[in-house]
């Protein structure tokens, strides 16, 4: 009884976050493109083989393949993933789409059908009794060929975000893991030095991506929610008074869950929108009204629900109303100059960019601190409005 | 057209296939898509890499094409004294079309078309009738999920009015244009229809388009990346269908405003499939997936496969297909600068 307890105890960790303990002998496919085939890796093994060491750590037998082919699509990678299921695994993970992303913006191709060829890959695994993880692509750095701001890599990522939700798949979270927002300067630390028109990995950035797998697939909980393709997006600049406005949210399946409880959109900084869902997947979802003034910031906040909680607190979107101007020096965009503002600018009052108190939109003249002449420009507009 | 057993002869064909080579495998890494050439259907060549584009004419004179900032060019014609080549200038979250026009008086941009672009444009297919530049058909939208096929006549000295082909905003993607013998312009492309991308095509007799209508009968599969070949009287379309477990090279006739599916396909993992007209008919280049290689398909007339040649490869980035001594065909990657030579193989019956 005393030893059923101590168990009970031991395993208690894995029962609350409803994860599985890893089996002894793991084996592992890593299947894709030239990210899983490791160019750019000055030590010529990638994240495959990096990942098979932290494995053996705990797990002597472990073993991991590398199926990658550089230059593929998914359009030729659903018909080669045969071969790779051939091999037998129990984990067999899923990372392409990067060379997609060319043929989307070239309009060759649509997004709905990389969408499709992924999850005919994931149905293929999954028919052969083998587990199917998906993994996002990596961000474009600013040097690649075409994509540069990652709009279409990010669209592309939200879409496989959607599909390991709807699959029920453990999700490696690449892009997550190299977001120039969430981590300093990934493009100088993590990516490949040489001509590279798309965008690949150095030994560190291999490493990391080999430590981010590792994590999930020994369920470790390391990162915050991520969000998935929103309504307005990402390329509208414009919206109408009365969008909708639909952000999902995710937590990868096998971690800790949403706190729907902790889940805030804020409009402007003010409280917006419903949240419906479940500790899997969130949506925000606002009809468009006054809240949005005549420029609507939205900010996301939500967590998940580890001991110490990962925290997604970010702005996703800035926007412009459709037949409403901001008057200078309105800084919380109710198209009006009024007491507020001058209240809005005073609580930044002496705030220098890089100061986590600084936000240009109070920066009026752009000087990079914000102070007395910002102040004035309110006091010039002062009751004017839009 | 008939892909005779195309399966099986894949599987049985090893003379005419061309196996891995080691340098191949050393560049694999570097194989990206921004590495292909654009062969116009007659031969002549575009590379473009990195913001750098060349043509290479006949006899392989090669003639830099003078790009600026953002701009990526995708599409290569011949014309009676030059060629033609078209693609896209980014300019922000704005994308236009650009065109320049090689002959040998020196490269010239032409006109912009005569509408701002609406944010998004792109896949410009340039049109020729008896050798001369006779319009550029297009999609167009504010983004990737509402675009529009697009038209416009060439005057001779600017871009003609847009004529709106297609119904509503759709996801719309694969354009592909042809003349045909009689002088009228056929357009084909993927349209997303709320399941799965579609064929639809539109064929413009005068100056009115047909209504945009399916190629065949709607399925629950992506129907992918056509490309249209005139040929006789009528045209050739080849695409990739999948088919619940592979994409598969199909094919269809169009003769006196039908289309004709080909009951045959081509092997599982077939795709990306694009013709050249040569001086010994039309031949159909393709990717086969697994094993890796890109095949030739030489046609007649009728579009009946007459031959086959196949070199396995890694290499995700289409080769150039070039005349090779007799009975052989050369497969050349000219940015990676590697060439691989193949047999023509009998059709099996």
């Amino acid at each position: 009884m005393k030893a059923r307890t101590s168990l009970l105890l031991l395993f208690l960790p894995l029962l609350v976050t409803g994860l599985a303990a890893p089996a002894a002998g793991q084996q592992v496919i890593a299947f894709g493109d030239s990210l899983v085939e490791g160019f750019g890796d000055a030590d010529g093994v990638g994240w495959p083989q990096r990942l098979r060491k932290i494995l053996r750590k705990s797990d002597k037998s472990a073993n991991v393949l590398n199926f990658g082919v550089g230059g593929e699509t998914t359009s030729v990678g659903v018909t080669r993933i045969a071969g790779a299921i051939a091999q037998g695994a129990d984990i067999l993970i899923i990372m392409e789409g990067t060379n997609d992303v060319d043929d989307i913006l070239n309009l060759q191709i649509s997004l709905p059908t990389v969408v499709a060829n992924l999850d005919q890959m994931t149905r293929k695994v999954k028919a052969a009794e083998i587990e199917a993880v998906l993994a996002t692509i990596i961000w474009r750095p600013p040097t690649a060929g075409a994509d540069k701001q990652s709009v279409v890599t990010q669209a592309v990522t939200g879409e496989i975000r959607e599909l390991a939700f709807a699959r029920q798949t453990r999700l490696i979270d690449s892009y997550r893991a190299f977001d120039p927002i969430f981590v300093d300067d990934p493009f100088s630390e993590y990516y490949f030095k040489g001509f590279d028109p798309v965008g690949h990995l150095n030994e560190d950035g291999y490493q990391r991506l080999a430590e981010v797998s590792a994590d999930i697939l020994q369920g470790v909980d390391n990162v915050p929610p991520v969000i998935g393709n929103f309504s307005p997006g990402l390329v509208t600049k414009v919206i109408s008074k009365n969008i909708e406005i639909r952000i999902p949210i995710y937590e990868p399946q096998g971690s800790s869950g949403l706190d729907r409880q902790g889940t805030r959109l804020l409009i402007n900084g003010q409280e917006a929108g419903a949240v419906e869902g479940n500790v899997r997947k969130l949506e925000v979802v606002h009809q468009g009204s006054k809240e949005l003034g005549c420029r609507a910031v939205l900010q996301l906040r939500t967590a998940d629900r580890a001991a110490e909680p990962h925290v997604y607190d970010r702005v996703v979107g800035v926007y412009d109303i459709e037949g409403l101007t901001v008057p200078n020096g309105d800084v919380d965009f109710d198209c009006r100059v009024d007491g507020f503002d001058l209240i809005s600018i005073s609580q930044r009052f002496g705030a220098r960019r890089g100061d986590e108190l600084y936000n240009s939109f109070f920066d009026l003249d752009f000087d990079g601190v914000i102070d007395e002449d910002d102040i004035d420009i309110v006091r010039g507009a002062f009751g004017n409005s839009s | 057209m008939k892909l005779r057993r195309l399966s099986c002869l894949l599987c049985v064909l090893t003379l005419g296939t061309v196996s891995d080579g080691s340098a191949e495998s050393s560049r694999r890494g570097t194989a990206w898509k921004t590495h292909e050439p654009v062969e116009s259907t007659r031969g002549t060549v575009l590379l473009s890499s990195s913001g750098r584009a060349r043509v290479r004419e006949e006899a392989n004179k090669a003639r830099r094409v003078p790009l600026r900032r953002g701009e990526q060019l995708s599409e290569i014609v011949e014309e009676e004294k030059g060629w033609l080549v078209a693609g896209v200038a980014n300019h922000g979250a704005v994308r236009d079309l650009i065109f320049l026009r090689g002959s040998k008086n020196g490269v010239h941009r032409l006109p912009r078309l005569a509408e701002s672009s609406p944010g998004l444009r792109g896949r410009p297919r340039l049109l020729t009738e008896r050798g001369h530049l006779a319009g550029v058909a297009w999609l167009e939208g504010s983004g990737l999920n509402d675009l529009a096929v697009k038209t416009s006549d060439w005057t001779g000295i600017h871009w003609g009015p847009a004529d709106t082909v297609s119904w509503g905003p759709a996801i719309r993607s694969g354009l592909t244009s042809t003349v045909l013998a009689d002088g009228s312009w056929l357009l084909v492309w993927s349209q997303h229809d709320g399941t799965d991308d579609e064929l639809f095509w539109s064929l413009r007799e005068g100056a009115n388009w047909t209504s945009p209508a399916p190629v065949d009968n709607g399925n629950s599969y992506p129907d992918i990346t056509p490309q249209l070949l005139a040929i006789g009287k009528g045209a050739l379309l080849a695409w990739s269908r999948f088919d619940g477990q592979d994409y598969r090279l199909v094919t269809a006739r169009f003769h006196r405003g039908r289309w004709r599916t080909s009951t045959s396909e081509g092997p599982a993992g077939s795709v990306y499939p694009s013709f050249k007209r040569t001086t010994e008919g039309p031949l159909l280049l393709f990717r086969n997936a697994d094993p890796a290689a890109w095949t030739a398909l030489r046609l007649d007339e009728k579009g009946e496969v007459t031959g086959m040649a196949q070199a396995r490869t890694p290499l995700a980035a289409r080769p150039v297909l070039k005349n090779s001594r007799s009975g052989e065909t050369l497969f050349d990657w000219p940015l990676l600068k590697l060439k691989r030579q193949a047999r023509w193989e009998q059709p099996a019956r």
